[in-house]
């Protein structure tokens, strides 16, 4: 029977107050009831659970939590295509971050004399590179594929599993949806299929990420063609890294390094494209400083069962480190298990594949220098004032030389800039002129020139620089002051048995 | 399968949807389908382990049939069912056999313990007590005894039914199902809290009709623990872990910071698992004893340990303290009483020497400041006072609890200090992540204050009004479990209280 909201009698003086007390402490602790309970809490969880989905999902396909966002897409693949539009790429680069980092690809295809490009992603493995070179190959011809082997090992197990995310990550839905199960245990579900769950710690450990993705960096138009290559490592190793070696020593074990689950199918793979479109194959491993590894030797006899299996070249820089010219400044300042070279680094590894293409290959490489058009798209780039000679016209750089014999040495150009990225005095020798032992030591350079309004003649003691351009070796100083170089009129070995001192 | 983990979500989803929509209906039924989901939940962890706490269930049960069986009243059904209940009778006076049956299950539930717990322990203290003597050997090496998770809590929620069903003060459970469901129920089985059967069992035998109410407050108890978990105490927990991993690098201020985390750590993590186990158990139509009540604003240490991990707590009292003689006995006896207890409590929660001195340090706060200097103020700001006398206390005990040993409990006690103010940022948190963590305590301990004070008041006007607030409170605690808790690669997110 439906009971009246209010009886008579509650409105009567004195009743009215209590009953509305008790209406309210009814609406507060009473339990409300329900219909429907159960359907009620289900429809509210799926709610709460829609709403809370939705937002991920948000955040998802904004790529706030990118670790990083879309790099070769978004910048190596369109600067590929723009530049086969018009022009032809010689050689082209395979790889890593390790690659991208370490080989400059204007420096590269300055020695080299033709043109150079870094087709490289962070965090590639064998599978990538293949896919890559298939896009590359059936779209242009190229002479010379490079290959960096840092992609054909998996280097550690944290590097496996975050390369599982990325790779589960370029799956179509149905795939991933049959994937999930067999590649993740069920607590990794959500990581698996969401940036948000997987890298939610950004908001507190790496701000700069998530505003770095929020507002994507709109990349300058460059003054040089972009070539594919990076320099975004730019610090140094300290002195308290190196004190971090001494006392934890190596951080990467060569005998833990094992191969990749598909790695020898691609590896194949590559190997048969590359020959089906008569494209030379070359192996490069870069190196990372050499207190980072040890057994090193089990890392490359783990490389060596894939490319031991062809007769292609493989130029192994860690294998041959040199402790001389590799030191510590030409590496990034962290102990990690892929270290990379540092942007100052670059152009030294780039001369040394260039003098191994070149030299002790011979690679029939051809020889664009004799176009204009390629000077005049790589014309003052990086590697460029290292292997030709400045133009008359140059405001930037200005020679002082050119083909000017003294004594047994021939130098084969000078010039001078006090711009910010190329300020100093470079002389380039002939290679006939001395030693590669007497290259790396200091020369004393006597030469006029004004100062302050005088003509005055000075002499500067100028280094070798880590610099191996292909045709020349180099020498510079970086601070001129206010002395405008005018002639060299004498040089001075420091080694007794090549000396040449001669006066005008 | 950690509460905090997918895998308990779904796990809890999957039972829940099943028991509110077919197994609730049959009273036997719901009881096997509560104790396969039970068994299936810890078996997730260890298989073959499940069958040690099959076989102490299943010595609990016969022995409490058998004490039954020894009285002369016939055995009924339950406990707290209408009629059965003892009527006004001469004292109860158990029969020798029913001694001899208990002391079984004492000796099988203490065995199965010491064996799992404190074999390693006990040798390793006797090849220690040797050394002394010069006699040493590198024969010896630690057994490989796996720990079974929970074992602590399930032998000592058996024995305390096997001693009430003694003492008469519970009928024996005729029901081998329900028994071993209240032995193994899963939101209580890990980590407590540790019931009581006059409490448990009998809610076992009353039918289950969905309450929409409880369902709702058992989620939101869900996930208020979560967000204690998640986002405090494992996020301290990287900082905790920073300092105790370095201790020789910490230095004075970095040291006193993680202990005082620390003593927020283990209360958060703790309560948070409590909480959640409250809130499932609610969800199923089961009501759990609280294990917490605020003890971080207690103002002397017997009300501390009134309101600390309290199940524990009023087991050692009524099993142990009150064995012992408890303060019958006179001063001296009550205060010897007051250290066994609270030694024993130490080494319960671990076999170890840091432990055992956590324990009985513990015992001495207890015995000095309230027994001897009978700390209990009036006045607001002796309140204030004796309350961070207590907190600080307690946390410079919590050195032993957390060291890994007796050598890095002392060390960072002697690192204590003020110096090395800038290198706090050094041990895993950075400075905004450490603030946040500072502003989610303090916002804790504020709403902690606000419920113990208005708790009903509150609790009421959330749950019937405030419609737009109480949602935006559903629909933030998953988000922020998501986007600020700590979890994923690299972060060890289990519970302190899940090793002991």
């Amino acid at each position: 029977m439906k009971q009246p909201k209010y009886k008579k009698k509650d409105f009567a003086a004195g009743t009215q107050k209590s009953t509305r007390v008790d209406n309210k402490e009814k609406e507060i602790s009473g339990p409300s009831v329900h219909k429907h309970p159960k359907l009620l809490l289900a429809g509210k969880v799926l709610v709460i659970l829609a709403i809370v989905i939705g937002v991920v999902n948000y955040t998802d396909n904004k790529k706030y939590f990118e670790p990083y966002k879309g790099f070769r897409t978004q910048k190596v693949m369109p600067a590929f295509y723009s530049l086969i539009e018009k022009d032809t790429i010689d050689v082209c680069l395979f790889g890593s971050s390790h690659i991208g980092e370490g080989i400059n690809a204007h420096v590269l295809s300055n020695c080299l004399g033709c043109t150079c490009f870094s087709m490289h992603q962070d965090g590639s493995d064998l599978q990538d590179v293949y896919y890559s070179l298939k896009d590359v190959l059936t779209q242009t011809k190229i002479k010379v594929a490079v290959f960096e082997t840092f992609t054909m090992t998996n280097v550690l197990e944290q590097e496996q599993e975050k390369s599982k995310y990325s790779k589960f990550k370029m799956l179509s839905t149905p795939i991933k949806l049959e994937a999930t199960a067999r590649m993740f245990p069920i607590d990794e579900y959500w990581a698996a299929w969401s940036n948000t769950v997987r890298n939610h710690s950004f908001l507190f450990r790496d701000t700069a990420r998530i505003n770095q993705n929020i507002h994507p960096v709109e990349y300058p138009k460059q003054r040089f063609v972009y070539l594919g290559s990076e320099g975004r490592q730019v610090k140094s190793m300290s002195d308290s890294l190196i004190a971090v070696y001494d006392s934890l020593g190596p951080i990467v074990d060569g005998d833990k390094i094992v191969h990749d689950e598909f790695d020898f199918e691609y590896f194949d793979k590559i190997v048969k494209l590359c020959e089906e479109y008569d494209t030379k194959v070359v192996f490069l491993t870069i190196p990372e400083y050499y207190r980072n590894i040890k057994n090193y030797s089990s890392w490359k006899n783990v490389v060596n069962e894939m490319i031991g299996k062809t007769n292609y070249p493989w130029l192994d820089l860690q294998d041959k480190y040199d402790t001389t010219m590799f030191r510590k400044e030409l590496f990034e300042n962290n102990r990690l298990i892929n270290q990379h070279i540092v942007a100052t680094g670059a152009p030294l590894f780039s001369s040394i594949l260039a003098a191994y293409l070149k030299d002790s290959l011979q690679l029939d490489l051809p020889d664009r220098t004799k176009q204009k058009r390629w000077h005049d798209m790589f014309y003052g780039s990086e590697g460029y004032y290292l292997n030709y000679s400045p133009r008359a016209n140059d405001t930037i750089c200005h020679t002082i030389c050119d083909s000017l014999k003294i004594g047994p040495v021939l130098i084969q150009n000078a010039f001078w800039s006090k711009e910010q990225n190329v300020r100093g005095i470079y002389v380039k020798f002939d290679k006939s002129s001395f030693t590669k032992e007497q290259a790396r030591k200091p020369i004393e350079l006597l030469m006029d020139g004004e100062y302050q309004g005088r003509t005055v003649r000075a002499s500067f003691k100028i280094m070798p620089t880590d610099m191996f351009p292909v045709n020349n070796y180099l020498y510079k100083i970086s601070v001129i002051n206010d002395f405008t170089p005018k002639a060299i009129i004498g040089i001075k070995m420091s080694s007794s048995e090549a000396k040449a001192a001669i006066k005008n | 399968m950690l509460f905090n983990t997918f895998s308990f979500a779904l796990f809890l989803l999957i039972t829940y949807t099943l028991y509110v929509l077919v197994f609730s209906k049959n009273l036997k039924v719901r009881n096997i389908f509560l104790l396969c989901a039970s068994y299936f939940f810890y078996s997730c962890w260890n298989f073959k382990l499940l069958f040690v706490i099959i076989a102490v269930s299943a010595v609990d049960y016969l022995m409490g049939q058998k004490i039954q069986g020894t009285k002369s009243v016939p055995v009924t059904t339950n406990s707290n069912e209408e009629g059965s209940e003892p009527t006004e009778a001469a004292p109860y006076v158990p029969a020798k056999e029913a001694k001899i049956y208990l002391w079984i299950a004492i000796l099988v539930n203490l065995g199965v313990l010491a064996y799992f717990k404190y074999t390693n322990f006990f040798l390793e203290s006797i090849w220690d007590l040797l050394g002394l003597f010069g006699i040493t050997s590198s024969a010896y090496s630690p057994l490989n005894i796996i720990l079974p998770i929970g074992i602590s809590f399930y032998c000592f929620q058996g024995l305390s039914y096997v001693i009430d069903v003694y003492k008469d003060k519970i009928k024996a459970c005729t029901n081998p199902v329900t028994f071993f469901t209240f032995i193994a129920f899963f939101p209580q089985l890990v980590a407590g809290p540790i019931e009581r059967a006059g409490n448990l069992l009998p809610q076992f035998d009353q039918p289950y009709s969905f309450n929409y109410e409880e369902a709702r407050k058992g989620l939101f108890m869900i996930g208020a623990g979560l967000v204690k978990k998640m986002l405090i105490a494992d996020r301290i927990a990287v900082y905790v872990d920073g300092v105790f991993g370095k201790l020789g690098d910490a230095g004075g201020y970095p040291s006193f910071l993680a202990l005082v985390l620390f003593a927020f750590q283990l209360y958060l993590d703790f309560s948070a698992y409590s909480q959640i186990a409250v809130g499932t158990a609610r969800m199923f139509g089961f009501k759990l004893s609280d294990n917490f009540k605020m003890p971080y604003l207690s103002v002397s240490f017997k009300d501390f340990w009134s309101r600390w991990h309290i199940t524990l707590t009023n087991w050692f009292r009524d099993y142990l303290y009150f064995t012992l003689g408890g303060n019958r006995k006179g001063k001296s006896r009550t205060y010897i009483n007051v250290l066994i207890v609270f030694a024993v409590s130490g080494l319960w929660h671990g076999a170890s020497w840091n432990f055992f001195i956590w324990g009985v340090l513990n015992g001495i706060y207890l015995a000095i400041f309230d027994k001897v200097f009978h700390l209990n103020p009036q006045k607001f700001i002796a309140k204030v006072g004796c309350c961070l006398f207590v907190f600080f206390s307690w946390t410079f005990s919590l050195a032993f609890f957390r060291g890994a040993n007796l050598h890095d409990a002392l060390q960072i006690l002697g690192n204590i200090g003020f110096s090395n103010i800038d290198a706090i940022y050094n041990f895993g948190l950075n400075s905004m992540e450490l603030k946040f963590a500072f502003y989610l305590i303090a916002g804790l301990m504020l709403i902690e204050l606000l419920l113990k004070n208005y708790g009903e008041k509150i609790s009421n006007f959330f749950f019937n009004r405030f419609f737009i607030i109480r949602w935006a409170v559903y629909i933030a605690i998953p988000l922020a479990l998501i986007y600020l808790g700590i979890y994923g690669e690299g972060n060890d997110n289990t519970f302190i209280y899940f090793q002991f």
